[in-house]
């Protein structure tokens, strides 16, 4: 259960959260869309505090609760420890093997014995379909391939949520389904998962809650058919049409 | 008279060679401590943490700035004051008279070392995406961890060649450390020299000296350079 | 240390007149060290054969080698070896010595600044100028040494700094610049020792050095104006 308050932010003069509210269960699949410059990315790196909220609030699972105001270190810390992120660009520790991105987190941060999170990292590769490569640094890796390393490398340190911040912009054309289909999977699965993407194909299929962002505000929110297949609002009809040019007509 | 007398120069050419530890080990101690050092001056200009950063600003201008030698007598002439003066204010009895040689030109090359490495430091750490330190964060790692862990080895490695040429410097500025009365090679070469005239004969050596330590370590750093680092062959497939 | 403001200020100033010398040597070092360095560039850019590994070595010893090794090699050692020959330069002033020897050493320092700003040029400059008919020398004068130029500022700029910083060993072989005077300014002041003419002294040399990098700074602004990318990235 993730519930965040009022979360605002500024950049110099320009606001770019202007006070979201947003409610998560457990096994949500949340998918939020908008144009860019809406504040979507903004608002999930404050999810795991990446970027710090100027207001609000955070709260994840019954206890841990965030203030804006005055965050603490042990807090912020807490907070990272429960959440797990994967980006845009794949962000994988270079100096590591696949294997050794896997285990940081779990040696480190979760303070896991090394055979274990070797354990747990080798039964993940073999889920994402990269056994072979446990050994290989990532800059010998396609970028799909690493987004699948990212992938299992958030889910090794089993979150309350997982963050995905745009996971297939950065991927050429080819390689985008293999990151989808790893998602979708996931999403089965019952994890958490809340995304900011352009695939709104995705959105529709496999979330369960979806959220439409612009200028800073969520406009729109609601099941995918509600959002999606039946706006409500005028923007949302404004950015979705954009999105799926109708063909003028069909043979 | 014989233009090169080169049975002078082979017969004297192991006592120039004695001085070989001496100009290794004041590059060696220097570039460590000077490392270490300047591996947090660097950070406090990364993560610029106020004052501590235009201090930092300040001193590697300073250092810069002014010619080794001149820092060298500074401190020569300056740490016997500073000890009198201490002497008076706390009245203890230190003697700078016992300080070895050896103790100035550790302080005086690790403090050059220092400011010259932080540099290389802050552009390699600057240079390194920021989203590793965020995949840290993601994962649950302190920014001491993730700089530990992720941060600092991929710094190091691109420092590497930088290192090569800030070690190799260090190498022929021991030349000066005479200013401080320590005996390295250039002090063995201008005494052996000054006995009978063997300019050309004792400076050739300490040439040839300087120049094949000069030719190994570049050999060396080459080879350093070439096999650390293997995870970075790059591909087309490198995440930017 | 019981000093007066009056005896630091007298103190900056005797330091203070003998800095012409000092800046003398920098600009006839850098001058003719200037001309070798492109000299030596043109060499090994051409590849001219055999001269062009003799500058290698050339390069190599004096990068390879403490500028004070070089400036004693000069001074005491070519006149002994030119002696052989019946060419007695004994008498020659230290300061010609001196500037010959650093003249040579940034003169290798130089050649590979220019080079490499010569390569960053790029071979495409050179073909369009011989497409409209230059010889090499025209295109080198009218449009690839310009550009290199301004490519090679940066680099330059640390070469003078450090040209600066080593005129510092001239007073070992005897000129009376700011360091060989030490002495006499000594001899001047009567409450300030040692310790406080090397604190001038290092304070008038980092003065002078951001002088210096200020003048560089506005050179590289002014030559930049208006070009986006010279060199190929």
């Amino acid at each position: 259960m993730i519930k965040l308050n009022g979360i605002y932010k500024k950049f110099k003069d320009h606001e770019v959260l202007k006070g979201i509210d947003l409610k998560v269960k457990k096994g949500d699949v949340l998918t939020i869309i908008g144009p860019s410059g809406s504040g979507k990315t903004t608002f999930l790196r404050c999810i795991n505090f990446l970027e710090k909220p100027d207001h609000g609030t955070i709260q994840i699972g019954e206890k841990l609760v965030i203030d804006a105001h005055k965050p603490s270190k042990r807090d912020i810390l807490q907070l990272r420890r429960q959440t797990a992120m994967v980006f845009q660009n794949y962000n994988l520790f270079q100096n590591k093997t696949v294997l050794e991105n896997i285990t940081e987190g779990l040696i480190v941060s979760q303070k896991k014995k090394k055979s274990e999170a070797i354990q747990i990292a080798e039964s993940l590769l073999k889920k994402v379909g990269l056994s072979e490569k446990r050994d290989e640094f990532p800059s010998s890796l396609s970028g799909g391939q690493q987004q699948r390393v990212g992938i299992a490398r958030a889910l090794a340190l089993n979150p309350d949520v997982i963050l995905f911040d745009e996971p297939t912009s950065a991927l050429d054309p080819e390689m985008v389904g293999e990151v989808l289909t790893l998602m979708k999977e996931i999403a089965r699965e019952g994890i958490t998962m809340i995304i900011v993407t352009h695939e709104i194909d995705f959105a529709r299929e496999v979330s369960n809650h979806v959220v439409f962002m612009e200028g800073g505000h969520i406009v729109e929110e609601g099941t995918p058919e509600e959002v999606i297949l039946h706006p409500t609002k005028e923007r949302t009809k404004q950015f979705l049409r954009r999105l799926n040019k109708e063909p003028e007509f069909v043979i | 008279m014989t233009v090169f007398n080169i049975q002078f120069a082979i017969e004297h050419f192991p006592e120039v060679l004695k001085g070989v530890p001496i100009t290794l080990s004041i590059a060696a101690v220097s570039i460590i401590i000077g490392s270490v050092i300047g591996l947090g001056l660097a950070l406090t200009r990364v993560y610029k943490v106020p004052f501590l950063q235009q201090l930092t600003i300040v001193y590697v201008s300073f250092i810069r700035g002014t010619p080794l030698l001149v820092q060298l007598y500074v401190f020569f002439y300056g740490v016997p004051e500073l000890l009198d003066w201490v002497n008076k204010t706390f009245t203890t009895t230190w003697n700078a008279d016992n300080i070895s040689p050896m103790w100035y030109a550790f302080m005086v090359y690790s403090m050059n070392a220092a400011a010259y490495t932080t540099e290389i430091f802050r552009a390699a750490i600057n240079s390194i995406a920021v989203g590793q330190m965020e995949a840290c964060h993601s994962v649950g790692m302190t920014t001491w961890q993730g700089l530990r862990r992720v941060i600092f080895p991929q710094m190091f490695e691109m420092a590497l060649p930088n290192m090569g040429n800030i070690f190799i410097n260090l190498i022929k500025s021991t030349s000066l450390a005479f200013a401080v009365k320590v005996v390295e090679i250039m002090a063995i070469s201008k005494m052996i020299a000054n006995q009978g005239y063997n300019f050309l004969e004792m400076y050739s050596v300490a040439t040839i000296i300087y120049w094949i330590i000069c030719l190994l370590l570049e050999l060396l750093f080459y080879y350093l350079e070439k096999n650390v680092g293997k995870h970075r062959r790059k591909t087309a497939a490198v995440a930017n | 240390m019981d000093s007066s403001i009056h005896e630091w200020g007298t103190l900056f100033q005797q330091v203070l007149s003998r800095l012409p010398l000092t800046l003398l040597m920098l600009v006839a070092s850098l001058m003719v060290g200037l001309f070798l360095g492109t000299l030596i560039a043109v060499i090994r850019i051409r590849k001219i054969p055999v001269l062009h590994q003799l500058m290698a070595i050339f390069i190599s010893f004096s990068r390879c080698t403490p500028l004070l090794v070089q400036l004693f090699l000069i001074y005491f050692g070519l006149p002994q070896l030119l002696s052989a020959f019946g060419i007695y330069i004994n008498d020659v002033a230290p300061l010609i010595f001196a500037i010959a020897t650093f003249s040579l050493h940034i003169s290798a320092y130089l050649a590979e600044v220019i080079r490499s700003a010569y390569i960053a040029v790029g071979e495409d400059q050179l073909e369009a100028c011989y497409s409209v008919g230059m010889t090499y020398s025209q295109a080198l004068r009218r449009v690839i040494l310009p550009q290199a130029f301004v490519l090679a500022l940066p680099n330059m700029g640390n070469t003078i700094i450090e040209l600066l910083k080593d005129t510092v060993l001239a007073f070992t072989i005897g000129v009376v610049d700011i360091m060989g005077q030490v002495r006499i300014i000594i001899g001047n002041n009567y409450g300030l020792g040692m310790f406080q003419v090397y604190v001038v002294i290092s304070i008038v040399y980092w003065g002078t050095c951001a002088f210096i990098e200020v003048i560089i700074h506005q050179l590289e602004k002014h030559f930049k104006k208006g070009r986006i990318n010279v060199a190929k990235s």
